[in-house]
């Protein structure tokens, strides 16, 4: 299998270990992945809120390497998927815009490229069968809740995936690894995203309280899917004892028994290792 | 960008005839600067009223719906979006007044409030709206109209991180965190102290690299953000 690959910029960054872990799975699973060249920001939260235009020309021109490159578009952060859908729904609906962002960025939009979050390729195309089946390390006894935030499935005329109130994809990938995965109502609930440097004090607010009801959940850990989520939910959540936040790509990993899996553990600001040992998952 | 066309109104409720504007101020605005910023259209549109001798009645709704894509005048109060608001508690007003004064054209409180900049895009108002209005999308647009017409910012930081964000993008093609972080720290009204251990933190776990990668991008991107001026 073979897919175009857009790590987007938290992937050197903020949400290392997520392409770290990202990478190693999809390897595991004979998956090619080719880097588009010369890819740039998405636009995240600023682009859209200051600059309509740039909204739709900055992932737009990632389209368009990709549109050259051929393939599906693998995309593991929540928010740069969300652009690219954005830019993709206004190439495909609206004449004008399309003429404006074909002008600026100088290529002609096809529509073939599939634009995926990494989730849904894992799902589609692999499956809880494929997960269950290269699980050598069940996670047997680790009680999780799966954590989407907005992006993947908001708004759904954008997001196009699972679904906005009771997604489920995450769930069953991690069921099949052998996760005890708790039902919650909160797994779409907002983080806070870019408000966590200007209003730190909000985010905390939202982040204390999705840890207080995964908690009530019987969670002992929430799993993302979204690099900005998940270095909030670790490094704005309040009190003790404060619950880890993992990549679902980092859990996966573990249960296929990678050996990369222990690189990933020292980059959460939450050291989630104790909860792993307590659970015979880490030496 | 230039507004969509806006369907004749076909007798069903979902579609009203616009309300409030002159109708030939957003087409005489769109004819001279399809290629304008926000600010130059409106000036433009203004001067083009002036010579005339008439009263430019550009109201608010009309920009907002021409810049969002929506139809703001649909809203019927039901309060959903405020109701699902996450940052409510933090909010002034709410979604739902705040698309009211844009109804009744009280653009001064809109776009003073910290409510447009507080919004954090979650989009929960736009999936649960039951007119189909895409409320996010409204919250740019008078994000973007308080930046052109140089309303200062509710918060202002906030609007501060927007532009740090988007400077390092506008030079270097991609983000990278320390620029923005130590710009953020030196210029916002955030203590200088704070997120100090978390930001060493992320730099002792190689997550904030101090020098960017290149991106083989920077001269497409640039001349993406000057077409967008």
């Amino acid at each position: 299998m073979r897919y175009s690959y857009y790590p987007g910029c938290s992937a050197h960054s903020t949400g290392l270990e997520y392409s770290l872990s990202t990478e190693a799975t999809l390897r595991q699973l004979d998956v090619e992945l080719e880097e588009i060249e010369g890819w740039n920001c998405c636009g995240a939260s600023s682009a859209h809120a200051l600059n309509h235009r740039l909204a739709l020309t900055l992932p737009a021109r990632n389209l368009a390497l990709a549109q050259k490159a051929g393939g599906d578009l693998l995309i593991p952060c929540a928010a740069c998927y969300n652009r690219l859908k954005g830019a993709e729904l206004a190439l495909r609906s609206n004449s004008e815009a399309r003429a404006e962002i074909e002008a600026d960025v100088g290529f002609s939009f096809t529509g073939q490229v599939r634009i995926r979050p990494l989730l849904a390729i894992l799902h589609e195309d692999f499956g809880p069968q494929r997960v269950a089946a290269e699980t050598r390390r069940p996670l047997s006894g680790l009680k999780v809740v799966p954590y989407y935030g907005c992006l993947l499935v908001r708004p759904p005329r954008v997001a196009q995936f699972d679904d906005p109130d009771d997604p489920r994809l995450m769930a069953s990938l991690l069921r099949a690894a052998g996760a005890e995965v708790m039902p919650w109502s909160h797994a779409t609930d907002c983080c806070g995203a870019g408000l966590s440097l200007p209003r730190s004090d909000a985010v905390y607010r939202l982040v204390g309280r999705l840890a207080e009801r995964a908690r009530e959940a019987g969670a002992e850990a929430l799993v993302t899917a979204c690099p900005l989520c998940q270095v909030n939910l670790e490094m704005r959540q309040p009190a003790t004892p404060r619950l880890p936040a993992f990549y679902f790509t980092e859990l996966l990993g573990l249960a296929f028994d990678l050996p990369e899996a222990r690189r990933w553990w020292p980059k959460h600001l939450i050291d989630p290792r104790p909860l792993l040992r307590s659970h015979n998952l880490a030496d | 960008m230039a507004a969509a066309p806006h369907p004749a109104y076909d007798g069903s409720v979902s579609c009203r005839p616009r309300i409030g504007g002159r109708p030939g101020a957003p087409a005489i605005a769109t004819a001279l600067g399809r290629r304008l910023s926000f600010a130059k259209r409106l000036t433009v549109q203004r001067l083009a009223g002036a010579a005339k001798g008439k009263r430019v009645q550009t109201s608010l709704i009309t920009e907002v719906d021409a810049l969002s894509h929506q139809q703001v005048e649909l809203c019927y109060h039901c309060h959903k979006c405020s109701a699902g608001c996450p940052l409510l508690p933090e909010m002034t007003f709410g979604p739902d007044r705040l698309l009211r004064m844009v109804q009744v054209g009280d653009g001064d409180r809109a776009l003073r409030s910290r409510d447009v900049w507080l919004c954090s895009g979650c989009a929960t108002c736009a999936t649960r709206c039951p007119n189909d209005i895409d409320i996010s999308a409204v919250m740019d647009a008078l994000r973007q109209i308080a930046v052109a017409t140089d309303v200062p910012a509710g918060e202002r930081d906030a609007l501060l991180f927007h532009r740090l964000f988007l400077g390092v993008v506008r030079r270097l093609g991609r983000s990278h965190e320390a620029a923005m972080l130590g710009l953020f720290k030196v210029l916002s009204r955030v203590p200088i102290y704070r997120d100090v251990p978390a930001g060493i933190g992320l730099f002792l776990r190689g997550k904030v690299p101090v020098l960017p990668r290149p991106s083989g991008a920077a001269s497409e991107v640039r001349r993406l953000f000057e077409r967008s001026q």
